[in-house]
């Protein structure tokens, strides 16, 4: 199969509803996009307008009802859920609101848990040179409930990045955050993706952040209306 | 592909002909010592005991047979008896006749010998010809693709995973090199197109940008020369010239710089220094236009932070932004810069009390040659450089830039510097 490489992600004509007759949400309707490989785009939008849903659907955490995602040309919901999960971990890195960190495990091991799952090699060298950079030398051994909101998400931003993933979706990553804490994890996570060559893809509701993004695109109703 | 396929063939039965001849060699070699040493044992026998002599030469001579059976129909019995004999001689002597008639079977080994071979042989070659065809299909793969980078060509890499189903993972990472290998050259080309574009706009806005003033400044000059004019009028259109000259100067000076740097021809270089001295740098540079105005400059830098930074480019970023401030505020306000120093980074915050930024125009300012619509109202100076320079600056150290509308008036910039560089 043939594939333009220049994309990194391409979304088809993606539909999702919620509920059903008279309740059912289309909460992403008809949505088709394509993402440039090395950018970083922000994708703003009220609540409720189905941007959450629709990061989840290009990450393949959540099965659409019609349409395709493409990532780096392959159509991630046409692999079944065990070859879908692995292919998850190893293109794409997730940066939630919320964390999402295991709460019995310290940074160092909340870190290098994805390379656990799919049995990779930890280079010892690239987590350290991960924590250096996020900031967290200091706290490779410290559990999550000791972090502060900023270092919670650091050490989800180092999870997410020491896999290399070619593309990283970030469900409003500052959301819990001070603006400060919240500039810094955002120029981070920017100049990161910089550095690395990825592709980041975030949502979020705030205007400074969605400046600091070569592109911004607007949802309203499960549609793109701006780009 | 044909001839090299028999060749290997001819190789594979040379090897197993090699196999045969050392086989056989090996086996009569050995049934040659087995016989030997019964013949040794044999003549031993019978100096020992000479009054069997006849019976022993008699199972020598017929092994496998009755020493004394005569016909076929017999044969069962005779058998018989004979295992019985060779009991007895075995019993008698301590000596296994069995022995003399096992020069029949060596002949079965090596039947079965042979037949194993043949058999592995041929299960091999299939095995190793199907590998091959396998392999041979995959490298056809691979110098396709090779072919296709050597035409420019860097999309159709095949599918790793759908074409790898069952591969072993040597193929695995040679496809996954492959793909890397195509993202990178396809990168290199885009950038190389993307690059190519982005001269021939920052050409074409350029000599947009200089027609105008070029034109003032051409209007000016006519006037001034003109015979019409008093010497009055003519010096007033000499100052006003000189001005013209001026503002071309700075664009000018403005638009090398930005040229300079979207062409990589200056390279940022960081280096560990004083973000306070760069920003008091920065800011000695706007103090005159400030005091013309009466714009009180306030600084709030709790402590000074060493980062690694290129002194002289941020200097020129932050003037841009500072020169922003003081042009677009009022006269008696207040212009604040802060420092804060975060975890990783250091942020300068720059605050002033001007007429601000609508929120429809805060993504299109950092566009190259934008205005914004009251700035050009306010102001006919500016060509819409300056904060693009400024976010070029910044992002290519891993800062960034981003602003705020203030409650009220004004704008708050917010700045950030990493606080030590990383090379990868």
């Amino acid at each position: 199969m043939k594939t333009d490489i220049s994309k990194i992600l391409v979304v088809e004509d993606l539909v999702k509803c919620y509920g059903t007759g008279e309740n059912m949400v289309r909460a992403v309707d008809h949505t088709s996009l394509e993402i440039e490989r090395g950018k970083f785009t922000a994708i703003v939008g009220r609540s409720g307008s189905g941007k959450s849903t629709l990061l989840h659907l290009i990450g393949g955490l959540d099965r659409p009802d019609a349409g395709k995602v493409r990532i780096e040309g392959k159509d991630i919901f046409a692999l079944k859920d065990e070859r879908l999960a692995e292919f998850r971990r190893k293109k794409i890195g997730f940066v939630f609101q919320d964390y999402n960190l295991i709460p019995s495990l310290n940074v160092w091991e909340n870190i290098v848990l994805p390379l656990g799952l799919d049995n990779r090699k930890v280079r010892r060298q690239d987590v350290e040179e991960v924590l250096v950079k996020i900031g967290l030398a200091d706290k490779a051994e410290a559990m999550p409930n000791v972090l502060s909101g900023g270092q919670k998400q650091r050490t989800a931003i180092a999870r997410a990045l020491i896999t290399r993933p070619a593309l990283i979706l970030a469900d409003e990553p500052t959301g819990n955050l001070d603006s400060q804490t919240e500039l810094e994890v955002i120029s981070l996570m920017k100049s990161c993706v910089t550095d690395f060559g990825q592709t980041l893809v975030m949502i979020t509701h705030d205007e400074m952040i969605a400046q600091m993004a070569d592109r911004v695109i607007e949802i309203t109703d499960g549609k793109v209306v701006n780009d | 592909m044909e001839r090299e396929r028999n060749k290997k063939i001819r190789k594979y039965f040379a090897g197993y002909l090699v196999f045969l001849i050392l086989f056989s060699f090996f086996m009569y070699i050995l049934a040659g010592y087995e016989t030997e040493i019964n013949r040794q044992r044999i003549l031993l026998l019978m100096t020992e005991h000479p009054e069997l002599e006849a019976e022993i030469i008699a199972a020598w001579e017929r092994p496998g047979r009755l020493p004394f059976g005569r016909n076929e129909a017999g044969s069962r019995k005779e058998l018989l008896e004979s295992s019985r004999m060779a009991e007895l001689i075995e019993e008698k002597y301590g000596y296994d006749i069995g022995h003399l008639i096992s020069e029949r079977t060596w002949l079965g080994f090596w039947g079965a010998g042979v037949c194993i071979g043949t058999v592995w042989a041929v299960i091999l070659g299939c095995l190793e010809q199907k590998r091959s065809a396998g392999d041979r299909d995959k490298l056809r793969k691979v110098y396709e693709c090779l072919g296709q980078f050597r035409e420019g060509k860097f999309e159709g890499i095949p599918e790793s995973e759908s074409d790898t189903e069952d591969c072993p993972e040597e193929w695995m990472k040679i496809w996954e090199s492959l793909r890397e290998l195509g993202v990178y050259f396809e990168g290199l080309k885009e950038r190389l197109k993307e690059e190519e574009n982005s001269t021939k706009a920052l050409i074409t806005d350029i000599s947009h940008q200089l027609k105008t003033p070029l034109a003032s400044l051409r209007m000016c000059h006519e006037l001034a020369v003109g015979e019409q004019q008093t010497e009055e009028e003519r010096k007033e259109f000499r100052e006003q010239e000189e001005k013209e000259i001026e503002k071309l100067e700075s664009l000018l000076k403005e638009l090398v710089n930005l040229s300079r740097l979207e062409t990589h021809m200056i390279q940022l270089k960081p280096g560990t220094g004083s973000i306070k001295k760069t920003i008091t740098a920065a800011v000695s540079q706007i103090y005159m236009k400030a005091k013309e105005k009466d714009i009180r400059l306030q600084a709030d830098i709790a402590e000074d932070q060493e980062i690694c930074h290129d002194a002289r480019w941020t200097e020129e970023a932050l003037v841009n932004v500072f020169d922003n401030a003081v042009k677009y505020s009022g006269e008696h306000t207040v212009v604040t810069v802060r420092v804060k120093p975060l975890v990783t980074y250091v942020m300068i915050e720059i605050e002033d009390e001007g007429i601000g930024i609508g929120k429809d125009e805060l993504q299109k300012i950092y566009q190259r040659f934008y205005r914004g619509k009251d700035a050009s109202k306010m102001s006919e100076e500016g060509a819409g450089v300056g904060l693009y320079l400024t976010r070029m600056i910044l992002e290519r150290q891993g800062g960034s830039i981003s602003a705020k509308q203030k409650r009220g008036n004004g704008t708050v910039f917010r700045i950030t510097l990493p606080r030590a560089q990383f090379s990868h």
